[in-house]
């Protein structure tokens, strides 16, 4: 089991969940994060005064995965997330080892 | 205690029947009656009257087991009393059962055997018990150290014992405790219940309220009683309303809230096994069908259920201020009365310190006239007093008997416009109106969505009060440090903002989509108003788009152009886009507490910078002053291997363009424009042109003198369409010395690569005739012109918009316009400008070549170098230009396009 986290541009994640769902991912969340990467932070002009946010505004998403699922999944995210530019985002894939449906006490692959 | 309660109990005791299911089964009873009609009252007092026999035989039964000594020691010096809502006769089926055992020191241990009998019983029967065991000496001294006991203690009532026990603890009870101090207890009780609502909620408008806590819930309703037992000895509600301390229609509502609310709670308990007092979403859904609700086409039965709650819950609360108002209000007055002079302002109202009436024979004149009741509000506002409460009742009741239409005033509306202005206090007095009844007088669409509730899991409002916290929130915004509140703050007309918050959501609670719904709605309340052209399209455009910049922001990139632009199309002049922004974050921060976060924030405050430039025509980088001084340094420097000049000539010069010059210019452009300058003579133009090898364009630069010739921007744009140039950018820049800078880039399609000199100069010395008046534009247009020959509608062609903007500078009338990009439109757009008697003054022309759109910006001035203030002349000047543009583009004039140009609303 794995858990893919990615991190992408917050306009893009209607068309990330819409790829996912279609691929028969059931489940993501979804965070409003801020961070900055190679894309630095964000330099805009007010007023005179350079506007500056050291953070740029991200979503990340999390799904939880059978190992199976994994070259899909990043694949469709890539595809849905791209822009091209920079600050489309990344993606990580990290073990899990252990997962419990909280109701009826599954484990493993079936509580995914 | 009647005989009746034991038999009961005896029976239900009795045969099969375990006190457990007995209960369970009262319960369902208890919750069945209600179904059927049975007021909550009867139910509770059913219920009560279960739980008393099961107390009153434990007790009985205690005292039969005892011995003899310990039977009269029961029956003589110890008692079995009722505190709290049990003590009432209230228990909701869940309700916690508050007991206390009162004895007289003498009972000795006998009394701590009855009642461990009585409790433990209680508890193996599932009840949650608060208990206590009381002298009436320690009852006294609690009394007076815990507000809760205090009052737990004002309902008791006699269960079994010694009722000589009991009468002797009431009376001195009443004497020693209620009846002291009562002013600073009712203060005290106030206090904390407000304590409360700012934890459960200090709106009444909340989507998943606890009936008991939040505002309005039945605490209101304890809290009535508890005062009015205190301040008035009356053990009652109906003993208030006989002794006309409570109006008969505040009695009823009250008796209608109470009723209304025990049957929700009781709902909930059965429902939930337990004392939950929280009206989920879930739940609300349940109990409307429950009572009977039906969805109609426009509204669910939940909404229609909510908005009962809600008016409920609403009549109680005001009920309960109203009431502690009078609790104190005669010391109040008194005091007041004594230390600050009135003072009579305006001639009809009068003001007391922090408050303002209106004196009693004067206030039928002031409620007949909507023009008086807008000055009151006002004068309120702007001088922060508080309007007497009874006042604001008085208005309530008066305001049925007043038609709308008295409202339809050219003062009444400049009234409410100016409340809506401020700058301070608006929401509040806004809130005020709503309370009063008046704001629905002004908006009539106000009054159906009060207590409207917003049927899903982001609001946690109803839209009355969404809308009013929105008006709240804006101010709250410009209080913050940042983009928005700066935004907010430099918006020049706050009353049509605010206006446009007040009916952004009134469209809801319909079929349709309320967005539609509230751009009708915005331009009955304009026309109502009787706003002008230019403050309906203003007021119409921010309802019918509110959510435009929200979508856009969280769901678009905007590093996109094709993102941009349409945005920035759609709304046009950087005073609509302001106004949005306040909005849209307003907005998101009056769904409820959060939801606004910094990261929502701070993506609108993007797309508003990345909108800004496109929409004002200016690249906003400012250079500060330390900037100008390096600015003329190396312009100093540039000069320096031609002719020396004086820094302070350069910083002269300098000082005179505006700042977008000097920040998009290079240093070594800026010399060579100074030094074109500098040899310019009266009646004079110099024109420049160079090739720039990187984009691959010409460029041509044309220094002159504003008086040389009327429409000079038009003249040159003129001579490059005839000549065949496709102009993809210009600017135009005039000093306020009258010294003009335009600088174009072209392209020349019939040339490959650099255009040859003579070409180049052929254009040049053109441009310098026209300009001279030595040749007219008019001339070069030769039928094969190539503005005719290539002239092509592009298959999907955009429409072609066309805005002004009034009130981004103070010294010129601002035009936008975005249209497709064919070759010599700009010539058109120019002439019609150039024909409708104005001077550019300034412009940004901006062809996005991917997009093949032009977005171009005109800043104008009438020939006297004045702004154009006259609406009817702008919206002349606006439909002219789109008219003039449509004819260049050989589409017909839109139909309804034409209509609109003659009516102004």
């Amino acid at each position: 089991m794995k858990m893919i986290e990615a991190i992408v541009q917050p306009f893009k994640l209607d068309e990330v969940k819409k790829a996912l769902v279609e691929i028969g991912v059931k489940g993501m969340t979804v965070m409003e994060v801020q961070g900055f990467g190679r894309q630095q932070g964000v330099h805009e002009f007010y007023r005179g005064a350079e506007y500056t946010s050291d953070f740029v505004p991200k979503v990340r998403i999390e799904v939880y995965i059978s190992d199976n699922q994994v070259p899909r999944v990043i694949e469709t995210i890539r595809s849905s997330a791209k822009t091209g530019s920079v600050g489309d985002g990344k993606i990580f894939v990290s073990d899990l080892s252990h997962v419990m449906r909280i109701r009826t006490g599954e484990t493993g692959e079936s509580a995914l | 205690m009647t005989p009746n309660n034991a038999s009961s109990a005896e029976l239900l005791l009795g045969a099969e029947t375990t006190p457990v299911s007995a209960l369970a089964g009262h319960r369902q009873v208890l919750l069945q009656r209600l179904l059927d009609g049975a007021s909550g009252a009867d139910g509770m007092a059913a219920l009560t009257e279960f739980v008393d026999g099961l107390i009153i035989g434990r007790y009985r039964n205690a005292m039969r087991q005892a011995g003899e000594g310990a039977q009269v020691t029961g029956a003589q010096h110890c008692c079995l009393v009722a505190l709290g809502g049990y003590g009432q006769r209230e228990l909701a089926p869940y309700s916690d059962i508050d007991v206390m055992f009162l004895y007289r020191e003498k009972a000795g241990e006998a009394a701590l055997v009855f009642f461990r009998e009585v409790l433990h019983h209680l508890w193996d029967l599932g009840f949650q018990v608060g208990h206590s065991m009381r002298t009436i000496h320690d009852c006294i001294e609690l009394a007076e150290q815990d507000l809760s006991i205090r009052t737990a203690m004002m309902t008791a009532r006699f269960l079994a014992g010694s009722p000589s026990l009991f009468q002797e603890f009431h009376r001195r009870y009443f004497r020693q405790v209620v009846g002291h101090g009562t002013r600073r207890f009712v203060e005290q009780k106030m206090e904390e219940r407000r304590r409360e609502y700012v934890k459960f909620g200090q709106t009444i408008y909340l989507l998943e309220p606890n009936v008991k806590k939040s505002k309005g819930g039945l605490r209101d309703f304890h809290l009535l009683r508890w005062a009015g037992m205190a301040r008035f000895q009356a053990a009652t509600l109906q003993d208030l309303a006989d002794r006309s301390l409570l109006s008969r229609q505040d009695f009823l509502s009250v008796t209608e809230a109470r009723d209304f609310l025990w049957r929700v709670r009781a709902s909930l308990h059965v429902k939930a096994g337990m004392a939950q007092e929280i009206l989920s979403f879930d739940e609300q859904v349940r109990i409307a069908s429950l009572y009977g609700f039906k969805d109609w086409p426009h509204l669910l039965a939940v909404e229609q259920f909510m908005q009962q709650y809600y008016r409920h819950t609403t009549g109680l609360h005001e009920t309960l201020l109203r009431f502690i108002d009078r609790c104190q209000t005669v010391s109040a007055k008194r005091r007041s009365s004594r230390a600050l002079p009135a003072n009579m302002v305006d001639g009809y109202f009068l003001v007391t310190g922090r408050h303002v009436t209106v004196p009693s024979e004067l206030q039928a004149r002031v409620l007949d006239s909507p023009d008086l009741l807008l000055r009151l509000f006002d004068m309120a506002r702007a001088r922060r007093l508080k309007i007497d409460r009874d006042l604001v009742d008085a208005i309530h009741s008066h305001m049925d008997s007043v038609s709308d239409e008295a409202f339809r005033t050219p003062e009444v509306s400049r009234a409410f416009l100016k409340i809506l202005a401020g700058p301070d206090a608006v929401a509040g007095t806004l809130e005020t109106m709503h309370r009063a009844h008046l704001l629905e007088k002004l908006i009539p669409i106000f009054a159906r969505v009060r207590g409207l509730m917003q049927f899903n899991q982001y609001h946690k409002y109803t839209v009355d009060e969404h809308t009013l916290l929105a008006v709240a929130k804006a101010k709250v915004l410009a209080l913050e440090s940042g983009v928005i509140g700066e935004v907010y703050q430099e918006i020049r007309r706050k009353d049509l903002l605010h206006l446009a918050i007040l009916l952004h959501d009134l469209g809801k609670g319909r079929k349709e989509d309320h967005s539609e719904v509230g751009k009708v709605i915005a331009e009955e309340t304009a026309a109502r108003l009787g706003c002008d052209e230019q403050e309906t399209r203003t007021l119409v455009f921010l309802v019918h788009k509110h959510l435009l910049m929200a979508h856009t922001a969280f769901r678009r990139d905007p590093y996109d152009e094709k993102v941009l632009l349409p945005f920035a199309k759609e709304v046009g002049t950087p005073e609509l886009l302001r106004k949005l922004l306040v909005l849209t974050a307003a907005d998101i921060a009056a769904v409820g507490p959060g939801v606004l976060t910094k990261w929502k924030e701070l993506l609108l405050t993007q797309l508003y910078l990345r909108t800004l430039p496109t929409v004002s025509g200016e690249q906003d980088k400012t250079v500060g002053p330390e900037c100008l001084k390096e600015l003329v340094s190396e312009v100093a420097r540039e000069f320096a291997n031609v002719t020396p000049v004086r820094f302070d000539w350069i910083e002269s010069q300098l000082s005179q363009f505006p700042l977008r010059y000097r920040h998009g210019t290079p240093p070594k452009r800026i010399a060579a424009h100074l030094a074109a300058i500098r040899r310019l003579q009266a009646g004079d133009v110099l024109v420049k042109e160079t090739f720039n090898e990187e984009l691959g364009m010409c460029e041509y630069t044309v220094i002159t003198h504003d008086n040389l010739i009327p429409g000079i921007f038009s003249k040159i744009v003129g001579v490059m369409t005839a000549q065949g140039l496709q102009i993809l950018d210009a600017r135009i820049i005039t000093r306020d010395d009258g010294v003009v800078v335009d600088t174009f880039k072209v392209s020349e399609p019939d040339y490959v690569g650099v255009p040859p000199v003579e070409r180049r100069a052929s254009i040049a010395a053109t441009i310098v005739q026209v300009l001279k008046g030595e040749e007219e534009v008019e001339r070069l247009m030769s039928p094969n012109t190539r503005m005719h020959s290539v002239r092509h509608l592009p298959a999907t062609r955009h429409a072609t918009e066309v805005q002004i903007d009034n009130e981004t500078s103070d010294r010129s009338t601002i035009i936008d316009v975005f249209a497709d990009h064919t070759q010599g439109l700009l010539y058109a757009i120019t002439r019609s400008i150039f024909q409708l008697g104005l001077s550019v003054h300034a412009a940004r022309i901006s062809h996005r070549q991917e997009l093949d759109q032009m977005v171009d910006v005109f800043y104008v001035m009438d020939w006297d170098g004045a702004k154009i203030e006259d609406h009817a002349r702008l919206e002349r000047i606006r439909a002219t230009i789109k008219q003039d543009i449509d004819l260049f583009m050989g589409q017909p004039i839109d139909a309804s396009e034409g209509v609109s140009i003659g009516t102004p609303a």
